[in-house]
């Protein structure tokens, strides 16, 4: 069947379809993320990331896993709760995979900033990763699961951040005196910073060796993408 | 209200009769819905999506592997009312473009239906794909900072232009549809 014109019609149709695709394909190839597969280094476009936070696993491991995250985001809950713990059973207690925690905090809130600080404050003391998992465990406990904007929500007060500190065991004298004075907000500011520069737009985002992922992501994506680092 | 509910009813015929009931048009609706859903899931990784596809490391069967696993991420990253938003967006997306190349067949003209498409897909663009944290999109368009202040202060967090576009996406449905049963003649003025 042709038209006026003599373009038969289902010739429109198909390239219809293939316009569609090509627009995803062409999407595919023009995105950023530039990394090779294959690539050890940690830097990504001009700027490098740094992998001098807070460590989880083997320093001398090949695959290094940064996640930028904040403390009050769903998704980074997630992932803490679903992702992370198989990701640590099976490559970072086998020393295959390091797991760098980067500050992200874009959301509004005093106390978001207030938490990132005091997670640092525990980490003066060695408790870093302990104080990370209360804070994701208190906001799923009390907000997330129970389908409360957790977000938006003031979370974090000081008092609560003390409280933490007390139960994990921490020297509280001391990590009352780090919160209190506020010594580690521009380094929370300065990771934001960095995340930005390495074109960070939303929470979770991770990089593998480099290689950008974004997302909550299932465990079998982070696999795949780690096995074919240790490759 | 009798006359909009005639009005429904003579679209919703007209969707039925000729997308629905047409193999072709059928399959073109499902191809882009397919398609426009596909890359809501994967539009935040699209860079690794390249990588992986392109990565001699990885053989075929891997990288269809990993394209598969990678849509898991719709119950990971994606919460139930932003995955039904997505898969909402993404059908009506495929209709009205089945609705389109119809038209455009027919040679019917549809430029203010058309103008409503437009405007709906634009609109669910900046609300579809990752809802993790923030519309990626609405975050490229405006900035990190300026899209985490903008959903701030949206009672729904941003989920708002998801709404949008299905309410322009459902208008634009219903103008083009109930225009397909508009015969193609000239119509003759009343001189009162």
């Amino acid at each position: 069947m042709k038209t006026s014109n003599g373009v038969n019609k289902s010739t429109i149709v198909w390239l219809s379809i293939i316009i569609a695709g090509g627009l995803i394909g062409w999407a595919i190839l023009s995105s950023g993320g530039s990394n090779s597969m294959s690539s050890q280094s940690t830097s990504v476009g001009t700027n490098s990331i740094s992998v001098n936070g807070p460590t989880l696993g083997d320093a001398q491991a090949p695959v290094t896993i940064v996640e930028y995250g904040h403390f009050k985001c769903p998704f980074c809950n997630r992932f803490f709760r679903e992702t992370e713990p198989q990701i640590v059973e099976k490559y970072i207690k086998t020393g295959r995979v390091k797991f760098v925690w980067k500050d992200f905090p874009f959301e509004e809130g005093a106390d978001l900033q207030r938490a990132h600080q005091a997670a640092y404050c525990a980490n003066d003391q060695g408790k870093f990763w302990e104080y990370h998992d209360a804070l994701f465990t208190y906001i799923w406990d009390n907000y997330f699961s129970r389908n409360l904007n957790g977000e938006e929500a003031l979370v974090f007060t000081d008092v609560k951040l003390k409280e933490f500190s007390s139960q994990l065991g921490l020297d509280t004298v001391k990590f009352n005196s780090c919160l209190d004075s506020g010594k580690y907000a521009q380094l929370v500011k300065d990771n934001y910073n960095e995340g930005i520069a390495q074109g960070v737009k939303s929470t979770p985002t991770f990089f593998i060796n480099g290689q950008k992922v974004v997302g909550a992501q299932p465990f079998s994506v982070f696999e795949q993408i780690i096995e074919s680092k240790l490759q | 209200m009798q006359k909009y509910l005639q009005n429904f009813e003579i679209a919703w015929r007209s969707l039925y009769e000729e997308i629905f009931c047409s193999p072709k048009y059928l399959t073109l609706a499902l191809f882009v819905a397919v398609t426009v859903f596909l890359f809501s899931i994967w539009l935040p990784n699209l860079g690794l999506i390249r990588v992986v596809i392109f990565s001699p490391d990885f053989t075929f069967l891997k990288k269809a592997l990993f394209l598969w696993d990678s849509l898991g991420a719709i119950s990971t990253n994606f919460s139930l009312l932003t995955a039904s938003f997505t898969l909402f967006i993404s059908v009506l997306f495929g209709l009205n473009i089945s609705l389109a190349v119809y038209y455009f067949k027919k040679r019917i003209t549809f430029q203010k239906a058309g103008g409503i498409s437009i405007a709906g897909m634009l609109v669910g663009l900046i609300g579809v794909g990752c809802a993790s944290c923030g519309a990626i999109v609405l975050s490229t368009l405006l900035g990190v900072g300026a899209a985490a202040a903008v959903t701030g202060i949206l009672p729904f967090g941003g989920q708002e232009f998801s709404m949008l576009s299905i309410i322009i996406l459902l208008g634009a449905l219903y103008i083009t549809a109930k225009k397909a049963t508009d015969t193609l003649v000239c119509k003759v003025k009343s001189k009162n």
